[in-house]
Formats: structure tokens, C-alpha cells, sequence
């Protein structure tokens, strides 16, 4: 059963990007451009990790993020942060919300990978 | 032994008793069995054995029964014989119990009775025996042969023999031949016939010492023959001294007694003399022993106290106490003699008096010597008295009056008077009298020197003293003969180098004056006389200081009117005039000339009045009265020009002017001249040292003012240089004192406040700021440390920063009293650092977002795991991106070229309708997407704007891209422009989501992002490009919104774009 990766960007290449990527790996991906109803479809889709941009109209990733670590259900599921924002004080404050991994933009889509692929292997 | 004895005596007669108790009783049945014939040898032998048994059973019961019978009659016996052991042995309070009830009983109590009586005799004995062995007088047994039997312990003590050593002795060895002879008859003339006799000898001691003693022998009979003799033997060696001492006292007493000066006499209860010395024989008579003693002393027949005379003895003899005292006395010649006299009561042993022991001395002089002293006394507290009232003012009329007074007074006069000599008439007048009438006075108080008795009193000097001047026949010529008076004295009243005067004091009785007396007066004379020279002296004394007074005050007046108007002056001329014009006013000097020392090598004429003389020059180096005056610090005076004024050179004005004397005083400051002052004279004038010394102090004075005024021109050159250069400066500075009112503020001030500098001097800063107080430093400066805050001022939608850095100002007691403030305006500043953050943000931001697409896609193109169409989808992506990294930093460029005023508008006229279409079709796709509803309203007229056309579309761009980026989908978009006179309006409104009231204030802030910003994509910078475009255009933009509905910005753009539409800032000054 391969692994479910779910990711959040309102930038259409960055999804398209990491569903490329991601897919030649053999990992199934899911993208939404909305974080609108994300809460909803990870309960449902219950992906193996999901990949957040802050920057998000509506609702923000890292306020997506709490609601993920507040609910039992899915607070399980890791969640990675990708943001352009790089201080250190925002750092500091996704971990706090429960952020599992913070990536700054730019990226290495490999690098990226990479560290998925640690993450699901654990 | 006793018991054993006794025992065995009654173990005899027990035995014996026993024996003959058996034997019989043995041999009656030794018969009885004989007889009977049983006596075989079998019953024998049972016989004997019986009989041997029964012996022994009598005998055993024997001896226990004398055992015990023994004992009990034993005991008793032994307890005598133990007591009488004790007895024997000397203890004497031994009793014996009585147990038995018989004969023995008896003898124990016997026994007992004679052993009380033997120790009470020998208690009775040894009592004796102790009387004897402690008595301090020795005593000694001798028996008929005169030899020692006995002594006791004191005569060891007191002669040193024991007992063993003269026990035997013949008592006559104790004696020397003397001692022997008397002893001897003793012995034989008293002692023999029975008589106890006292006799005083001598006695050896065993070291060979002389002892007196007293020895009191008796006999010792028996049937009237005497078997010994009995001596008390007293050391009498004690008493024999003290009877010398007694001896050797009396003798003193003696000796004292006659040596004395004072009689001795010794009165019994009789008044009867018992004992006198020498000088009490001398003084009253050899024979006045056993007289009485008022006879003697008094020559009277009775007691004095009878007499109703006080008597002393008499007194004693009843108070019993000492007395003292003195009594007259005639001697026999008939002189009178003091006598002091000591009373002292002699008691018996009960405390009564026996005797009275009188001391008299001769005490005559004595008492003449204090009447004397009295008499002295007397005439010292008068002369005390009149020097008293002589010193107690310096008014000749409080003086004399009272002088007379006293002395008519104490000599118990009618009346005097006092002349006093005029030394240039030769006239006495008399100034003070009393008790004379007007009408005398005016007779006779007037008198020649040389006349009648005062003046002849005043020319010799002798004084004049009559018992009675009417009679008197060395007073001849004489108005007083016929006046009534009698007597009268005139002494001369001496000063210290002539006769001042006469004073008189007269009776209308006779009047005898004692040599005393005249002694006395002629004193009170000197003395007045004395006291008149003082009141002269000080009257003189007195008008002088008077003089010198009121010429003190004079100069005092002078130098505070100088004082006063110089301290108004300030202008350096108008201290010179002052003090030149206040100098000849009082000095009187024809002219005054004010040399200043320009350099140290010139003097130069300042200011001349009475003299004209232009400005003239000298040289410090030519000999002048001035240059002298400077190069010494001295005062120079020259009393006649023409005559000294050859050695100095002297200007020739002067000269000419006929100035004949002048006086130059050097015009210094510590030690540093500023110049000289001359005052000319037409006189020849000579200078008083008092009055160099006021010209100096006056002109000290004039330094003062002058250098102040000197210091006063220069701090006002600096301080309007001062001034100048702080207006110059773009800082603000204000100083604000302690009370928080501002003191002064440059004109950078006004500017930064946007007020006139009139409505911020003056008052206090609170006022001035209003709001921004709580971020003034001004407290904590005030408080004495230095401090810095920021304030923000928001005018008309213009935002400014102002930092404030206030510095304490203290003063040498390191108090503050103002405080310094800079303010600067750093919006600019400030402006900057905020563009460099947010230009910082929006690189770490805006930047990443299309960075990390271009580098992510690339990456993965690289590494050939994309399909051709996606890689061209790739490519286009990171183009697209590109191009926006490109757009963004377009924009920042634009804004910071706008900024720094590089571009330079090119006005052409603008065809709004073609900018339209421009825009539509710029924005076609995105109001597509977006399914935005755009619409537009245009004048009529076509071109009416002249503006730069890249701007507008700019401008536009802007405003339509934004309302595009913050409204839903299906939002509509409107533009709007109008044509006015003098301006254009161009408006665009959307139906967005509004701007926060919050931040409508901000926006067009470069980066200023809202409360949007972290939802939108966005650079932040439309806005911002917008207004530097709309100032560039002279114009203003308007924002209105409500959130929720919808944003409408308004832009106002003049059609003269150099016309000045904001309001410009106003004139300051």
C-alpha cells in the first residue's frame, strides 16, 4: 500500500511540483489548492503526511495546523510546513503549533523527498 | 584479785559449810548401813561412788552459787573501788550508783557524799589558788627565817625567778644594802609583832634591773605565834613615772603660765584670787593673792555684777560657760587701758564650776590702731564716693552739683560753691553753688584771681580754713565777713599742670575742721581738678569726631550714589559719564579726563569733561603723570604743574588751559590696568591721604562697572552669534526649565511642531506637545540624567517621527535647572530603516515564493525526471516567475527612482480612453478569472489632462490590480473620471473586502500590507507607488472604505501641476 501525501498550496507549480516528484517515488498525492475544506478531506483521506504552505488566504497553514494536531483523529499524521517565511521567530512558533518539519522556500523538491521518505519510514 | 579473794573466801565457807553439812549426814548413814549390816564391799563401793557423786554435785552447785552470790554481792564493791581509783586519780565528779540495799549500799552512799565533799574543797582551794596565780602584784610566802616557801606566777612575771629557783631563797638577797636595811626593819619592827605594814624599796629583778615597788607585808599566825609572813610585792616603776610626768607638767604649766603675756588669774566661787602669774603681779600688784578679785581689778568694794556692771566670773559661775570679752581699765596712774579678757570655767568632776581662770591682755593699741582705721576708712569711701560721681559723666554740670551736694552733706556744711578760672580772663566764676542766694552770687561770685579769699586761694594754690571767718583776723578784706558766715573753708581745685578753680563750703555756725579734715578736702580738690581736666579733654575729643563724622557721611552718600547708578549703567559710556560726572560733582575737581589702555602700549582719551580733548593718544613708553600712575599702581598728584610738571610731560590742553595742579589715580582690576584717571585743578591743590584713599575707592568702583560693562558687550556679540547659529541649524533646540516652561527654542523648533515659535516660547512644553508628553524625555532629564524618546505626529494623513534627546543642565552645585532638548526629525530615517526591514521581508518572502518555483522545477528538469510536455509546463512556469521577480523589482526601482527624483514626468496630454483600453485589455485575463464586472465612466472631452501617460496607466495599474487582489469573486470594479476646472478626479471603486479603519491610516506605506497581508500575495508596494506617483503629479489621494463593502480611491490630480494644491508649510517666522 503506498504511502498517502497530502499538500496544501495556493501555488499551482509548487503542487504540480511535488505531485511529480512525489509520484515517480511511488507515493500516492493528493493537492489542494484551498485550505478551505482541508480539514474535512484529510479526515477523510487520512494521508500518511501532509505538506502545508503558511501563506494561504482564508485559512492559514499554520492555523491549519493546530486544527490538525487539535483533533485525535488525525493528530497523529505528521506535518510538514513549507513557507517562504524563513525567521526564526516563525520557526519557533510552527513548532510550537505542532509543526513536525518547517522547510523554507526555496526548495530542493530531492531534499524534499528525501526527508518524506525518512519520515514515512519511521 | 578482790573477787578472786573474796570468791575464794566464800567458796571456803561454802565448802567448808558443805563439809560440815555432809560429813555428819555421810557418816550417820555410813553407821545406819553399818548397823544393818548391808554395808558390804558391793554397797561400798555403790556408797562411795554415790557419795563421790553427791561431792561432786555440792561441789559444782557450790561454786555456782558463789559464782553467782559473788557477783551480785561483788559488784558493788568493785564499782566503790573503780570510783575510788577515779578518785585517786584526780577526777572528783564521780558518783556511785547505789544498787545494793544493805550495808554496802550504805558505804557507796558515803562513799558518794565524801566525794562531793572533797571536790567542793578542792573547787574551794583551787579557786584561791587561781586568785592568787592571776594577780598582777607578785606575792611571796616567807617563812620565819625569812625564806621564800612560796611566790606566785606574777612574781615570775615580774622578776623572772620560777618557783624551783628561789624556793628556799632568803628574801634579803633580792635587796641592795639600802633596800636590805629597810626590809630588815620591817621584818622585825611590824612584822614581828604581828602588824602588817607598806613600805616602798627597791627590788633586783633576776636580770639584774632595778624595779620600785610597794610591798605590802602581813603575817601569818597560828595560835598567835607566826609561822611565816605573807608579802604583796607591787610594781610601782608604772606609777613612779607618771608622778615624774606629773612633776614635769606642772612645771611647764608653770613656766607657761608665767611666761605669757596675758595676766593669769584663778578665782574661786568667793571671787577670791587664788593664783596669779608674774605678769598678773606686775600689772596689779604683788600682793593680790587671796584678795578679791573686783578689788583688784575694778577697785571695787562689791562684785561688778552688783553693781549692775557685767562680770564675767559672775557669769560663769552661773552659766558655766567660757566667756570673752574687753573692759576699760585704769591703771594707777589714771591712764585708760583696754583689756581683753578670756573667761574659762575649771569643773570638778560632777561638771560644776570651781574655779574660774581669767586671761586678761592689754589690748590699748590695739584699739587705738581701729579707731584709726575706721577713721581712714571713713575719709577713703567719701573719696571713693565723690570719684564715683565724678566718673559717672562727663557733663560738668551732672558732676559738680552732685559733688557739692555730698560734700555739704558729710561735713555737715550750709552751703559752697565751685569757681572755676577762665584761663584767658583771669576771672572766677562761680558755677555751681548752694545755699547761696541769687543776689550773693552775683556779688561775689565773680572775683578776681588774686582777690578775696578764692582768688588768693586760686593763685597760690594753699588752702583757706576758718572756725569762724567773721572773726578770723587773717580774713580782712572779705565780702564774706559781713554775710553771715562762720565757718568755712575754700580749697583749690587742681588740674593736672594748673589751678582750674576754687570750690568753698561755708557755716552759719562756727565750724572747727580737723587737720583730717583739711587733709581730706584738699584730696577732693585734686581730684575734682582731675575730673575737670577729663570733661575738657573730652568735649575737645568730641567736636572732632564730630567733624570727622560728618565728613564720613558725606563720602558714604557720595560713593552710594555712585554705587546705584552704576549698577544701572550698563552702556561703558554711560558708566563713565556717571562716575566722571558724581567725581566732579564732589571733588570739585575743574576737569576729569578718562584715560582707557587700549593696547598695553597706548592710552587713549575715553571721556574728558571740562576739558576737550579729543583722543588723544599717549605712549606708555613717554614719562607722564599717566603712564607713571599705571606703570607703579600709585596715586600721582602734582600740586603745581609749573613748577614739577617739567619732569613729566604734560599735554599741552592742559597746560594751556591754565590747569595748575592734577592728580592721576590708576584704574585697576586686581592687577590688571584698564586705563588712568586725571583730575585737574586750577588751584594748586595738595591731596589728604583720606581723600586719595576715597578717590581710590571711588574709582575701584568705576573698574568694576566698567569691566562689567566691557564683559556685557561681548556676551551680547556672542550671544546673538549664538543665536544665528542655532537658527541655521534643521535640529530643534530648546532649553526647558525646571518648572517646564521653555526658555528659548530655535526655529528648527517651530518647524518640527508645525507652530509659530511665538505660541512655544514661554510656555510650558506640556502645553506646547499636548499629546505627545508622555513620550518627551523632558522628566527624566530634569531629574539630572540624560534621555531620549521618540514622538510620532500624525497631521493630515503625514506621519513624522521626531527623536528628543534631552541633556540636563546643572549649575556649580550640581543641581539641575534646565534641560537642553534636540529634537530631530528622522521620519525620513526611520522611513528608511522601515523600507530596508521590509525590503528584507519581502526578499526573504515575496522573493522565495517565485524562487523556490524556479529552482525547485529546474531541479527536478535537470535530473530528466519530467515528460516533455510537462517540462515545457516547467519552463513556462519558471518564465512566468521570472518575470514576476523581475516585475517586483521593477516596481522597487520605480518607487526608489520616483523617490530620489530621477525621473523626470514627461507631460503629454492624456487620452483617458486609450489608457482604458490599455487596461482592459492588460487586466482581461485576471477579470476573467476572477469574474470581475469592470465598468467606466469618462468626460466627454478628450484631452484635458497633461501628465505623464506612463504614470496614469501606472497609477491605474495599481489601483485596479488591488481592488482585483482584496475583493471575492464576482466583485465589480468601477472607474470614474471627472473633469473639473482646475483639476482632474479620477476615482476607482470596488466591492471588496474593505480596509480596516486601522489601517486606511498606513496604507500606502511602502509594504504596508494590512490586515490582509498574510492572506494575499502581494509586493505591498502598489499603493505606495501610487501616492510617490500622484505627488509627483502635484495631486492627493483619497481613500475610502468600509469593510465588508468596498474601497473607493480617490485621486485629485491639478491640471497646473506645479500649482500648489496641499497646503504648503506655512511661514514660520
Amino acid at each position: 500500500m503506498s504511502k498517502k501525501i497530502m499538500v496544501i498550496d495556493d501555488e499551482p507549480f509548487i503542487l504540480m511540483m511535488i505531485e511529480d516528484k512525489f509520484k515517480r517515488a511511488g507515493l500516492e498525492v493528493i493537492t489542494l489548492r484551498e485550505s478551505k475544506d482541508a480539514l474535512d478531506i484529510i479526515r477523510r483521506e487520512k494521508p500518511d503526511l501532509i505538506i502545508l504552505d503558511w501563506m494561504m488566504p482564508e485559512v492559514s497553514g499554520i492555523e491549519l495546523c493546530k486544527l490538525i494536531k487539535e483533533d485525535p483523529d488525525i493528530s497523529s499524521i505528521p506535518v510538514f510546513m513549507l513557507t517562504a517565511k524563513g525567521q526564526e521567530d516563525d520557526e519557533k512558533l510552527g513548532l510550537r503549533c505542532g509543526v513536525d518539519r518547517y522547510i523554507t522556500k526555496p526548495f530542493s523538491p530531492r531534499m524534499l523527498l528525501e526527508v518524506v521518505l525518512e519520515r514515512l519510514g519511521d | 584479785m578482790v573477787r578472786l579473794r573474796l570468791v575464794f573466801k566464800l567458796l571456803i565457807i561454802y565448802v567448808v559449810f558443805t563439809f560440815a553439812l555432809l560429813v555428819p549426814i555421810f557418816l550417820n548413814i555410813y553407821k545406819l548401813l553399818k548397823q544393818e549390816g548391808i554395808l558390804n564391799e558391793e554397797v561400798l563401793e555403790k556408797f562411795y561412788s554415790d557419795i563421790a557423786g553427791i561431792v561432786f554435785y555440792a561441789f559444782f552447785i557450790a561454786f555456782i552459787i558463789s559464782l553467782v552470790f559473788a557477783r551480785k554481792i561483788l559488784l558493788p564493791v568493785k564499782m566503790l573501788k573503780d570510783a575510788a581509783v577515779k578518785v585517786k586519780e584526780g577526777d572528783l565528779n564521780v558518783q556511785v550508783e547505789r544498787i545494793s540495799d544493805d550495808e554496802i549500799g550504805e558505804v557507796t552512799e558515803v562513799f558518794n557524799q565524801m566525794v562531793r565533799n572533797l571536790r567542793e574543797k578542792t573547787e574551794e582551794l583551787s579557786k584561791k589558788d587561781l586568785y592568787v596565780n592571776t594577780m598582777m602584784d607578785a606575792l611571796w610566802v616567807i617563812d620565819e627565817n625569812n625564806r621564800i616557801m612560796d611566790i606566785n606566777p606574777a612574781f615570775t612575771k615580774i622578776f623572772g625567778y620560777s618557783k624551783e629557783e628561789v624556793i628556799g631563797i632568803s628574801i634579803y638577797e633580792f635587796f641592795d644594802e639600802q633596800g636590805q636595811r629597810a626590809v630588815a626593819r620591817e621584818l622585825e619592827t611590824k612584822w614581828a609583832r604581828g602588824e602588817h605594814s607598806t613600805y616602798k624599796v627597791q627590788m633586783f629583778t633576776k636580770d639584774g634591773r632595778r624595779v620600785p615597788v610597794m610591798i605590802t607585808g602581813a603575817p601569818i599566825m597560828k595560835d598567835d605565834v607566826v609561822i611565816g609572813k605573807i608579802g604583796v610585792i607591787k610594781d610601782i616603776s608604772e606609777v613612779e613615772r607618771l608622778m615624774k610626768e606629773i612633776e614635769s607638767s606642772k612645771e611647764h604649766l608653770e613656766t607657761i603660765i608665767n611666761s605669757i603675756e596675758e595676766s593669769f588669774i584663778v578665782i574661786d566661787r568667793d571671787y577670791r584670787i587664788l593664783r596669779t602669774n608674774i605678769e598678773a603681779r606686775r600689772r596689779y600688784g604683788e600682793d593680790i593673792v587671796g584678795r578679791k578679785c573686783f578689788e583688784v581689778l575694778h577697785f571695787e568694794s562689791r562684785p561688778c555684777w552688783m553693781e549692775g556692771e557685767y562680770c564675767p566670773v559672775h557669769a560663769i559661775f552661773s552659766d558655766r560657760m567660757a566667756f570673752r570679752g574687753i573692759h576699760q581699765h585704769y591703771d594707777t596712774e589714771g591712764h585708760l587701758h583696754f583689756e581683753e579678757f578670756v573667761c574659762s570655767p575649771v569643773r570638778d568632776e560632777l561638771g560644776n564650776v570651781v574655779e574660774v581662770i581669767q586671761l586678761l591682755r592689754d589690748v590699748t593699741e590695739r584699739i587705738k590702731k581701729e579707731e584709726e582705721l575706721k577713721k581712714r576708712n571713713a575719709e577713703l569711701e567719701l573719696l571713693n564716693r565723690l570719684s564715683s560721681i565724678l566718673a559717672s559723666s562727663l557733663k560738668a554740670d551732672d558732676v559738680f552739683s552732685k559733688v557739692l551736694d555730698h560734700l555739704i552733706e558729710t561735713f555737715d556744711m550750709d552751703g559752697g560753691g565751685f569757681f572755676l578760672l577762665d584761663e584767658k580772663t583771669k576771672i572766677l566764676t562761680c558755677e555751681y553753688h548752694r545755699g547761696i542766694s541769687e543776689e550773693f552770687v552775683r556779688e561775689a561770685g565773680r572775683v578776681r584771681l588774686g582777690e578775696d579769699i578764692p582768688g588768693r586761694v586760686a593763685l597760690t594754690g594753699q588752702p583757706v580754713v576758718s572756725y569762724d571767718v567773721s572773726t578770723d583776723e587773717r580774713v580782712i578784706h572779705s565780702l564774706l565777713k559781713y554775710s553771715g558766715i562762720k565757718g568755712y573753708c575754700c580749697m583749690p581745685v587742681k588740674g593736672k599742670e594748673r589751678i582750674l578753680g576754687v570750690f568753698c563750703l561755708f557755716k552759719f555756725r562756727e565750724r572747727h575742721f580737723t587737720s583730717d579734715e583739711e587733709r581730706i578736702l584738699a584730696s577732693i580738690g585734686e581730684i575734682t581738678g582731675l575730673a575737670l581736666d577729663n570733661i575738657k579733654l573730652y568735649d575737645q575729643m568730641r567736636s572732632l569726631f564730630e567733624v570727622q563724622r560728618q565728613r564720613r557721611i558725606t563720602q558714604q552718600s557720595v560713593l552710594l550714589k555712585l554705587s546705584s547708578s552704576l549698577s544701572a549703567a550698563v552702556d561703558i559710556n554711560e558708566v563713565i559719564e556717571s562716575t566722571v560726572s558724581i567725581m566732579s560733582e564732589y571733588l570739585m575737581g575743574d576737569a576729569i579726563v578718562f584715560w582707557e589702555l587700549k593696547t598695553p602700549e597706548v592710552l587713549q582719551v575715553r571721556y574728558s569733561k571740562g576739558i576737550s580733548m579729543g583722543e588723544i593718544q599717549q605712549n606708555m613708553d613717554i614719562l607722564s603723570p599717566e603712564t607713571n600712575a599705571i606703570k607703579n599702581k600709585k596715586v600721582y598728584f602734582i600740586y603745581d604743574i609749573n613748577e614739577e610738571g617739567l619732569l613729566y610731560y604734560i599735554n599741552n590742553e592742559v597746560k594751556q588751559k591754565g590747569f595748575k595742579s592734577l592728580l592721576c589715580c590708576p584704574v585697576m582690576i586686581g592687577d590688571r590696568a584698564l586705563g588712568v584717571l586725571t583730575i585737574l585743578n586750577r588751584m594748586s591743590k595738595s591731596y589728604q591721604e583720606e581723600e586719595i584713599h576715597f578717590i581710590r575707592t571711588i574709582v575701584s568702583l568705576f573698574a568694576v562697572a566698567y569691566e562689567r560693562s566691557l564683559f556685557y558687550e561681548k556676551s551680547i556679540i556672542e550671544k546673538s552669534l549664538a543665536e544665528s547659529i542655532l537658527n541655521s541649524i534643521s535640529d530643534g533646540v530648546c532649553t526647558i526649565d525646571t518648572k517646564g516652561k521653555i526658555l528659548s527654542a530655535n526655529r528648527a523648533v517651530a518647524h518640527i511642531l508645525e507652530k509659530p515659535l511665538t505660541t512655544i516660547v514661554g510656555k510650558n512644553y506640556k502645553e506646547v506637545l499636548g499629546e505627545f508628553v508622555d513620550n518627551c524625555p523632558v522628566e527624566e532629564a530634569l531629574k539630572g540624567n540624560n534621555a531620549s524618546g521618540e514622538m510620532v505626529f500624525d497631521k493630515d494623513g503625514k506621519r513624522r517621527i521626531i527623536q528628543v534627546n534631552a541633556i540636563p543642565l546643572v549649575d556649580s552645585n550640581e543641581r539641575v535647572y534646565a534641560t537642553v532638548q534636540v529634537l530631530r526629525d528622522v521620519t525620513r530615517e526611520k522611513e528608511l530603516d522601515r523600507v530596508k526591514t521590509e525590503i528584507i521581508r519581502l526578499v526573504s518572502h515575496e522573493f522565495r515564493t517565485p524562487l523556490s518555483a524556479i529552482v525547485g522545477l529546474t531541479e527536478m528538469l535537470i535530473d530528466g525526471e519530467v515528460s516533455d510536455s510537462r517540462a515545457i509546463n516547467y519552463l513556462r512556469i519558471i518564465y512566468e516567475e521570472g518575470l514576476r521577480l523581475s516585475e517586483m523589482v521593477s516596481q522597487l526601482l520605480d518607487i526608489s527612482k520616483l523617490e530620489s527624483g530621477v525621473i523626470v514626468p514627461t507631460l503629454t496630454p492624456i487620452d483617458f480612453r486609450e489608457i482604458v483600453e490599455i487596461i482592459k485589455k492588460r487586466f482581461a485575463e485576471r477579470f476573467e478569472k476572477k469574474k470581475a464586472r469592470f465598468e467606466y465612466l469618462l468626460p466627454d472631452e478628450a484631452e484635458f489632462l497633461k501628465a505623464d501617460k506612463e504614470m496614469i496607466l501606472q497609477l491605474l495599474s495599481n489601483l485596479i490590480d488591488n481592488s482585483l487582489k482584496y475583493s471575492d469573486e464576482g466583485c465589480h470594479i468601477t472607474l470614474k473620471v471627472g473633469n473639473y476646472e482646475d483639476y482632474v478626479i479620477i476615482e476607482v471603486t470596488d466591492t471588496g473586502w474593505g480596509i480596516d479603519e486601522k489601517d486606511l491610516k498606513n496604507l500606502g506605506e511602502k509594504f504596508y500590507r494590512g490586515k490582509h497581508g498574510e492572506k494575499t500575495k502581494g509586493t505591498g508596494l502598489g499603493l505606495a507607488l501610487c501616492r510617490e506617483i500622484i505627488k509627483h503629479l502635484s495631486g492627493k489621494m483619497d481613500i475610502e472604505s468600509a469593510v465588508g463593502i468596498g474601497t473607493t480611491v480617490r485621486l485629485y490630480i491639478p491640471k497646473e501641476p506645479y500649482k500648489i494644491f496641499q497646503h504648503s508649510t506655512e511661514d514660520l517666522d
